[in-house]
């Protein structure tokens, strides 16, 4: 195996870089955090107005500025707070923790980013959307219920294939396309309830950030996006708690300082109570079933000394489900990640991280039955990275990393009266990019990069031999060959896993600004579903000898405006992607508990290209954002066998392929005490395929199917209205409490989820019918009290 | 699994969704050849011929006449299926077929449309061995009995020994009193259970109906029957794509897909006609229910 003694090699030696530094310019560096709770703020802008400098502080809150020896005004912004100016006297490397002070009004009441006012405009950084939890929570919101990732379907270039549907689509990807990081671990299955709520607990959470193009090279493994979410390390200056008290959950928050300055720890929970409303049916099938979920965020962080902090956080939830006392199902995720912040001189900032993530699900009957059984399967990975940023001078900086993940795929075991399994499967997947960020002139901003990915298929496994291994079927399988442990099944390496990532910006003037963006991503494992909302049940399978890793290369261009000293921001994007391997599946595809998955799949390609506007209006009482997204997206699935080839080859609209995406989010703060906004959701039906005739086979009326997706249900429109009562904060004790009331779906359409074709009566009658399914069919009010002391 | 079963227990949606039937136009392609073709080891081989027709068109397909149906056995024509007077499109022989044998079914058709007229065959289907259904009886069952049932009430429940060696398939037909339970597709593999027999130690016997619903006093006791009809894997994956495609649209349904079966244009195997042609041997036994 000499490209895995390559990759280990490159491991062990990767310490051993060093960097010199420049001796003319001394370094301004440290961290920007709230005042009130000493929490650091991701993206704040640290700038010199007079030298046309600055930076923005990274994920962990830290930032490096090259500047002369001298005095310097320094500003620190970041939207919510008190921008600070202050005079810095620099003759030598200087260490600051730089405190803002939140604003005393906000009214800013819906942010879809922080950092500075113009930091769109300015930054490389495009097709990028960052979420302010705090203001997100005053939106509506289903059965009162914060959701990070519904809110970021609101934006452009994102959706869903439906309501309560798992997952998200970002510019025409899959929901497997999706890397969702929650603190830097990966998160396998995004979605509570099947998919009506994300496990992300908006208390729990500091930072949203979206990536949908232009992905900087420090992030890999998927094709389509981004979702790096960040938890709040917790209150470092004083106790406190907060929770709220819901229809569907209720939830609690704590946190506070182990050691005041040092360390601090945040433990968050939430637990539904949806049995309650099982019981209100009338069918005994339903009211004595269980359904429910809980999670559980948790973070401790300790600042060793001024160059070294140590972070470590937890995830657990878990999706509860059972049927009286003869069926069982739960699911769910384990995350952990310990990292390891390390300032290796006032310029050079290291971020070292050992992340696990384990995704799990089990069905069956309990184990007291005579006849018993219990299905598991799991997906573990243990990640390493090892990442570099050095701020070389005023203008550039340097970013570099290291990174390896280790699969364990175990996709099903059955224990019980019957015992039997599929194999384990297991993978490699190292990785190492460079990015550099540099601005030549006062209009010019670069930052460009490669990313190497590569991908190790391991034994111990027994794979089959096909005749025909474009095409493998049961049919056609010749024999079977067997790996040991740790064995090279299959690897990808080669020019294949060079990822280069670029972004330019050319500002026209303070306000404007042409940018451009092109990124290759790679993606070796994919979720195996064929439904049109992924279900908890589907698995992930590795790249191997018949899977292919899947690649796509986007292009995105894009014009940036802001009006009236940044109140109001708009930009309009175009983006062109193409897909290559992508997964599909053979009509009728069985993908439960199968050995020979790879005779269920079929390869294709994918292009999507699109529009997309977002007005957004940032300051006064009235806030909000407008976006519109027009954009198609096409899959083809050819084959030798006609009988296999989807669509007889030809291009097809893919089951998330929405021409039109129309979102208004409208906020207004009537006075201190009340607050009230709006969402209105406009898009155009997705894709089904509609039957072509039918034909009678015994006493069935059988639907012929022929066009996929060669349909479309009808559009899709509903609007939502919320209201926030907020009383003033008690001097005495400090207790804070507010409600939250509204409307989802306030005009009560039906807006189809789908169309369905059925026989209609039950006995000889061969009639058929079309029948429309709508998840939320009527106007659902919500209430929440949410307190904090 | 049967997602839609996920997803109708998803508790919420009795409370908040609906749903309604609604009108739509639907594309519209042009008739293809149907065929529905069976021989056993019991009773004569029968062959049904039609064509496809709108999805929203009233009841019967149009029937397809004047063809001329063979079955061969082992490559050689055992028997001309013959028309049925009475019912057009319906082809019988008097034919019975044996375990072991491989059946096909070639048949012309002279007039008609181009995705009807021709000459097509089928697959060759193998006659395999069909299990004894031993006895049906009748149990009461409740949440706390071996084999647990979530409503309490009287089931009927099959015994029967599964043949050693893998890769048997079954069909099981029902009916209560002459009228079978068309529109279940009730087919088992012996994947786990391969030589078990149904009914004895840890394996429960097979649940076949339940729970019987009581009759009116004086009423005639129910007679319940079961078939076990023998299948190849081919036919097997057939039903299974059929059960899932017949009604799909949920969020957790598969994607719709073209259902073909085991027919083939003789002179474009790349032309297909609807349906299968099938062999099976059967085994049959019946219970009368008394509450």
């Amino acid at each position: 195996m000499p490209k895995l003694r390559f990759w280990l090699l490159l491991l062990l030696a990767w310490p051993l870089t060093h960097l010199g530094q420049s001796p003319l310019k001394y370094s301004l560096n440290g961290y920007v955090r709230d005042a009130s709770n000493g929490e650091t703020l991701i993206g704040a802008n640290v700038t010199v107005p007079k030298r046309g400098t600055g930076t923005a502080t990274n994920a962990y809150g830290y930032f490096s500025l090259s500047l002369p020896a001298g005095k310097h005004q320094v500003a620190v912004q970041y939207i919510g707070y008190q921008t600070d100016t202050l005079e810095i006297a620099l003759q030598k490397d200087k260490q600051v923790t730089l405190r803002l002070e939140p604003a005393a009004t906000t009214l800013q009441e819906v942010e879809v980013k922080g950092q500075r006012a113009d930091a769109n405009v300015r930054s490389t950084e495009m097709s990028v959307a960052q979420l302010d939890v705090k203001q997100v929570k005053k939106l509506p919101a289903l059965l009162g219920e914060v959701d990070v990732i519904r809110t970021l379907t609101l934006l452009p270039g994102v959706s869903t294939v439906g309501e309560a549907s798992t997952g998200f689509n970002v510019r025409g990807g899959n929901t497997d396309q999706n890397l969702i990081l929650l603190d830097e671990a990966p998160v396998y299955n995004s979605s509570h309830l099947f998919g009506f709520f994300s496990i992300f607990n908006a208390d729990a959470v500091k930072d949203v950030k979206l990536y949908k193009g232009g992905i900087p090279a420090r992030y890999g493994g998927r094709l389509s996006s981004v979702v790096d979410v960040r938890q709040i390390d917790g209150n470092n200056q004083a106790w406190e708690a907060e929770g709220g008290i819901g229809l569907l959950s209720s939830r609690a928050l704590v946190q506070g300082p182990l050691v005041k300055d040092k360390s601090s720890l945040m433990v968050a929970g939430r637990r539904s109570y949806i049995d309650l409303f099982l019981k209100l049916s009338d069918d005994p099938a339903i009211n004595q079933n269980i359904l429910y979920f809980y999670d559980l965020n948790t973070k401790l962080n300790y600042k060793l000394n001024d160059k070294n902090q140590l972070f470590l956080s937890g995830y657990f939830g878990r999706d509860v489900f059972g049927i009286q006392d003869l069926f069982n199902f739960d699911w769910g995720n384990l995350t952990g990640s310990l990292r390891w912040n390390h300032l290796a001189s006032d310029q050079l900032f290291v971020n070292t991280s050992l992340i696990f993530s384990d995704y799990t699900y089990s069905l069956g009957t309990p184990d007291e039955a005579a006849f018993n059984f219990k299905l598991r399967s799991r997906i573990r990975d243990f990640h390493f990275k090892n990442q570099w940023s050095y701020y070389l001078a005023e203008n550039s900086t340097l970013h570099w990393g290291l990174e390896g993940i280790y699969y364990h795929f175990e996709p099903g075991k059955i224990t019980g009266s019957v015992e039997t399994e599929l194999q384990d499967a297991y993978a490699l997947e190292p990785a190492a990019y460079l990015e550099h960020e540099w601005e030549p002139g006062q209009r010019w901003k670069f930052r460009y990069g490669l990313r190497y990915s590569s991908f190790y298929n391991l034994g111990a496994r027994q794979v089959y031999d096909y005749a025909n291994p474009q095409l493998p079927t049961n049919e056609n399988r010749n024999d079977t060959l067997s790996y040991g442990s740790g064995e090279l099944i299959q690897g990808y390496d080669g020019w294949a896993g060079l990822e280069p990532r670029f972004s330019v910006t050319y500002l026209l003037n303070e306000t404007e600004s042409f940018k451009a963006s092109y990124n290759r991503t790679r993606q070796y494992i994919h979720l195996i579903s064929n439904t049109t909302s992924p279900t908890p049940v589907d698995i992930y399978r590795p790249a191997g000898e018949y899977i292919q890793p899947a690649t796509v290369n986007q292009v995105a261009l894009g014009y940036f405006r802001n009006f009236q000293q940044n109140t109001y921001e708009a930009s309009l994007e175009g983006y062109y992607k193409t897909f290559d391997n992508i997964v599909d599946y053979r009509n009728g595809a069985n993908l439960i508990f199968n050995e020979s998955i790879e005779t269920e799949l079929l390869s294709g390609i994918g292009r999507s290209y699109g529009l997309e506007l977002l007005f957004r209006k940032n300051k006064g009482r009235l806030t909000g954002w407008f976006s519109y997204t027009l954009s198609k997206t096409e899959n083809r699935v050819r084959a030798n066998d006609p009988t296999v080839a989807i669509n007889a080859g030809e291009w097809y609209p893919a089951n998330y392929d929405k021409r039109h995406d129309l979102s208004l989010v409208l906020s207004y703060q009537l006075n201190p005490k009340w607050s009230i906004s709006t969402n209105f959701a406009y898009q155009t039906g997705r894709p089904i395929t509609p039957p072509e005739g039918r034909f009678q086979y015994g006493s069935f009326s059988v639907p012929i199917y022929r066009d996929r997706n060669s349909y479309r249900i009808p559009d899709y429109h509903r609007l939502d209205l919320s209201a926030t009562y907020q009383p003033p904060r008690q001097e005495d004790d400090g207790f804070q409490s507010s409600w939250s009331f509204g409307v989802y779906n306030l005009y009560a359409r039906r807006n189809p989820y789908s169309v369905f074709f059925e026989q209609a009566a039950q006995g000889g009658s061969f009639e058929t019918q079309a029948v429309r399914l709508s998840i939320f069919a009527t106007i659902i009010p919500f209430v929440t009290w949410n307190f904090e002391f | 699994m049967n997602r839609s079963f996920l997803f109708s227990l998803l508790g919420l949606l009795p409370l908040l969704s609906c749903q309604d039937v609604v009108d739509l136009e639907v594309p519209e392609s042009e008739p293809q050849l149907v065929v529905d073709g069976w021989v056993t080891d019991q009773q004569p081989a029968r062959v049904s011929l039609s064509t496809t027709d709108a999805y929203f068109a009233e009841e019967q397909t149009p029937r397809v006449s004047n063809a001329q149906v063979y079955l061969l056995e082992n490559g050689d024509t055992v028997a001309q299926l013959r028309e049925n007077k009475d019912t057009a499109g319906l082809y019988r022989a008097s034919f019975t077929g044996q375990p072991g044998q491989r059946y096909r079914l070639l048949l012309t058709i002279p007039n008609g449309p181009p995705g009807v007229a021709g000459t097509w065959q089928s697959e060759p289907e193998t006659l395999r061995p069909v299990p004894t259904l031993d006895s049906i009886n009748i149990r009461r069952l409740d949440r706390n009995t071996q084999p647990p049932a979530l409503e309490a009430g009287a089931y009927a429940l099959g015994y029967f020994q599964e043949r050693p060696g893998p890769g048997d398939y079954l069909n099981v037909t029902r009916s209560l009193n002459d009228s079978i339970f068309q529109r279940d597709i009730f087919a088992l593999e012996d994947e786990g259970v391969d030589g078990f027999y149904f009914g004895s130690g840890l394996v429960p016997p097979l649940g076949l109906y339940g729970p019987f619903d009581t009759p009116p006093r004086h009423a005639d006791p129910d007679t319940f029957r079961t078939r076990l009809e023998s299948i190849t894997q081919s036919y097997y994956d057939f039903l299974q794509v059929l059960s899932e495609q017949i009604n799909v649209g949920t969020p957790f349904d598969a994607a719709p897909a073209l259902i073909l079966g085991n027919i083939r244009s003789t002179r474009d195997s790349s032309q297909y006609a609807f349906g299968y042609f099938r062999a099976s041997a059967t085994s049959s036994a019946q219970v009368i229910f008394r509450p």
